[in-house]
């Protein structure tokens, strides 16, 4: 049963204790990018042991009834200790919010306890082969059927699809239409049905994060559509600044980050340009994302803060992992290096996904200038 | 607990301060009276106004003839200033206020400055002080055998050689003989550390002050300017440069929040070294934007513009180069090591730690 932490620093301290008991007890190997990459059921089932996953929610949906701020400082304490998050990461991130936003009384009775416990495990079907930037461009169609809806289509950078049991999807359910915008709807396929077939895509890096899902003429019943048939677009830009301004969007690095202010070649010197530059922009983004956090709570339109935390904070990741090449430290050099190499081949993904560099400054220039 | 409510009213206040401030320097401290300036020059009624108000006497205590508020106070009205290029003298007699109300002297009217000397032999000397021609008194602050001493001293036992910086505001050296009326008295080390830490968060402040004035002059500019037949804000490579600079002044001031937060609160040994390291960074690439942003119109003596960037320029390196505080911080970072230094910087920013909510939580 979660234990409720007596004072707010005392729940921040709550999770370090947990992660360095775990930690010593050799349940987990830190790492860096863990949201993205450190796939562990059992580390999650662990956290929702505890409370931490699905924090905000209700407690009647087997949430903790914390505020975001709450919520915040237990996810960055786990980022920051790269622990593995990333089976529960999207759920507790975009599809619980969703469904106590948009769902129904049966989807959240059925799906926001177990998401909580750390049992059920949600992927989202977003991006297309001809859609990416451009979300709108989705092919992937529904239609409509005797109970439900027949949805065919592909999906890919979908991220764990092959090791989760459901994946929201956006689909195309109405006819041509001039706003583009318009006819999108979110429902909620169950990955083990008939006509999905699910195809790992390895990455660069040799690991396979992402995965391709091929919808046959598979079936949806109404039950699972999620919110209003034709209001998917209002839906999935509604939590852009829940997924834009979290503290992953600066933290995929600060394992090594942490690591690179210790044991430093006496000859060489400690390189404080480079953890003076890179801490003085983390602390900054802190602040930012804190704000944001505080500003959900209160219901603020934060769009513009959003994808400035997400510019700033995926950019200072690629600098950090460019500026980092410079530390030479002598003892435990080799996996330094190791980590180092891995995120170099993480880095080009961090300005990319959850809306690429270029989408976002067009998004932020456009906001400053509008009249 | 009531930390919520503590955040919202200290949120009121900053608010209050810097809406009164901007009023003040709106009236007397525009474009116009900046035009009319001479090198080295100083709004005297801006000044005035000023301290009708009590403005230079934030962030020292009632008790000690101020006008109560703390550091994190100081610098929002500080912020304030930079938004206007404000040039008096408001810093420098916050700072050398505080000194004065830390050693037990009585602060005299006027505006005044703390004038530092690297040594204690027959004439004391400061570089640099800002609008030391235009002063009433110094305080001056030399070391003693390893320790600190300072004195108050009238503006006209000293003797002052202007100079100025690169955005023309007087900083000058200040001359006088090594005793004077009033004795020297011991000071802690601890405040002379603290009087760094404080110049450097006062000069972080007016940067982003300037920085928002900065991005608020390129968005009207790239708004009104029509080349090839449309306004410059609809060229996708003019907004993403455009993005950076909101990006860049976004982290300066969210920094020094973080910065005034901590110092106000006993800390500030990380962040206030990196509000100056990344103001200061913030600093060159937003000025080197706007000016391109600008075109040649930026480059004219009329256009306002320079008189933020040349204050970019100038304040980036004062109260400490940019080099000195990258040290500084890059030192303090490493003491700390991988053991502690996630834990300080959490700890720093005082709204790291949330205030409960009372919903649902029993």
């Amino acid at each position: 049963m979660a234990t409720v932490a007596e004072s707010p620093a005392a729940l921040r301290l709550e999770v370090r204790d947990f992660l360095s008991f775990e930690l010593a007890a050799g349940s987990f190997v830190p790492s860096c990018n863990a949201w993205m990459s450190a796939h562990d059921p059992a580390f999650t089932r662990k956290l929702g042991e505890r409370g931490w996953i699905g924090m905000t929610w209700p407690r009647k949906y087997g949430g903790g009834g914390y505020s975001a701020l709450d919520r915040y400082a237990v996810v960055e304490e786990l980022l920051a200790a790269g622990a593995p998050v990333a089976a529960h990461w999207f759920a507790d991130r975009q599809v619980g919010p969703q469904l106590l936003k948009f769902g129904t009384e049966e989807q959240r009775m059925r799906f926001l306890p177990a998401i909580a416990a750390g049992e059920c495990l949600f992927a989202i079907g977003m991006s297309e082969p001809e859609a990416g930037s451009d979300l709108a461009a989705v092919r992937t169609t529904a239609r409509a059927a005797d109970g439900g809806w027949l949805v065919s289509g592909r999906k890919v950078w979908t991220s764990h699809a092959h090791k989760s049991q459901f994946m929201v999807t956006l689909c195309r359910s109405g006819g041509a239409s001039d706003d583009r915008h318009e006819g999108l709807t979110q429902l909620i396929v169950a990955l083990d049905a008939d006509g999905v077939t699910i195809a790992p895509i390895p990455g660069l890096d040799g690991q396979t994060h992402f995965a391709e899902v091929s919808l046959d003429a598979v079936f949806v019943p109404d039950a699972d559509v999620v919110g209003e048939v034709g209001d998917g677009w209002r839906q999935v830009t509604a939590e852009l600044a829940f997924e834009r301004s979290g503290p992953e969007r600066f933290l995929s690095v600060l394992p090594l980050l942490r690591d690179a202010t210790g044991g430093h070649d006496r000859a060489a010197g400690p390189p404080l340009e480079t953890l003076a530059r890179l801490f003085s922009r983390l602390i900054a983004l802190r602040r930012l994302s804190l704000d944001v956090a505080r500003g959900l709570d209160e219901g603020a339109d934060l769009d513009l803060d959003a994808a400035l935390v997400k510019d700033l904070g995926t950019v200072f990741e690629q600098d950090a992992v460019s500026m980092l090449r410079s530390i030479h430290s002598a003892p435990g050099d080799a996996p330094f290096r190791e980590r180092l190499a891995e995120l170099q081949l993480a880095a080009p993904g961090f300005t990319l996904r959850g809306g690429t560099t270029e989408v976002l400054r067009h998004i932020i220039g456009g906001l400053v200038t509008r009249r | 607990m009531t930390q919520a409510a503590d955040l919202e009213e200290e949120l009121e206040v900053e608010r209050l301060l810097a809406e009164s401030a901007d009023g003040l320097f709106t009236r007397h401290a525009g474009v116009v009276e900046l035009r009319e300036l001479a090198s080295g020059g100083w709004l005297p009624q801006a000044w005035a106004a000023a301290e009708e108000i009590g403005l230079p006497l934030i962030g020292l205590d009632e008790d000690r003839g101020g006008a109560g508020g703390s550091i994190a106070h100081a610098a929002t009205v500080v912020q304030a200033a930079g938004r206007h290029a404000a040039q008096i003298p408001l810093a420098s007699t916050m700072l050398a206020t505080w000194m004065l109300g830390e050693v037990g002297v009585a602060v005299p009217a006027g505006p005044g400055a703390v004038a530092r000397s690297e040594n204690r032999g027959e004439q004391i000397a400061g570089d640099r002080v800002p609008y030391g021609r235009h002063l009433s008194w110094f305080v001056l602050l030399a070391p003693d055998c390893g320790d600190w001493v300072l004195r108050l001293a009238s503006a006209a036992s000293c003797q002052v050689s202007p100079g100025v910086n690169v955005a023309s505001e007087p900083r000058d050296r200040v001359v006088t003989p090594r005793d004077g009326d009033q004795p020297w008295r011991p000071v802690p080390p601890s405040v002379v550390a603290s009087l760094e830490l404080r110049a450097a968060l006062l000069r972080s402040a007016e940067l982003v002050g300037a920085l928002e004035t900065v991005q608020r002059l390129v968005i009207d500019h790239v708004n009104q300017r029509v080349q090839f037949g449309r306004p410059l804000a609809r060229f996708p490579v003019v907004r993403d440069r455009l993005a950076l600079i909101v990006e860049e002044v976004a982290a300066a001031r969210a920094v020094v929040d973080v910065a005034r937060c901590a110092l106000g609160a006993g800390l500030g040994e990380l962040a206030v070294p990196a509000a100056k390291v990344r103001t200061a960074e913030a600093a060159g690439t937003v000025a080197r934007l706007a000016h391109q942003l600008h075109g040649a119109i930026g480059t004219a003596a009329e256009h306002p513009l320079h008189f933020f960037t040349r204050r970019l320029w100038a304040w980036r390196d004062e109260d400490g180069d940019e080099q000195h505080w990258i040290e500084r911080l890059g030192l303090t970072i490493v003491a700390l090591g991988p053991s502690r230094v996630w834990g300080s910087l959490v700890d720093e920013d005082v709204t790291s730690f949330p205030p409960r909510s009372g919903a649902a939580r029993g």
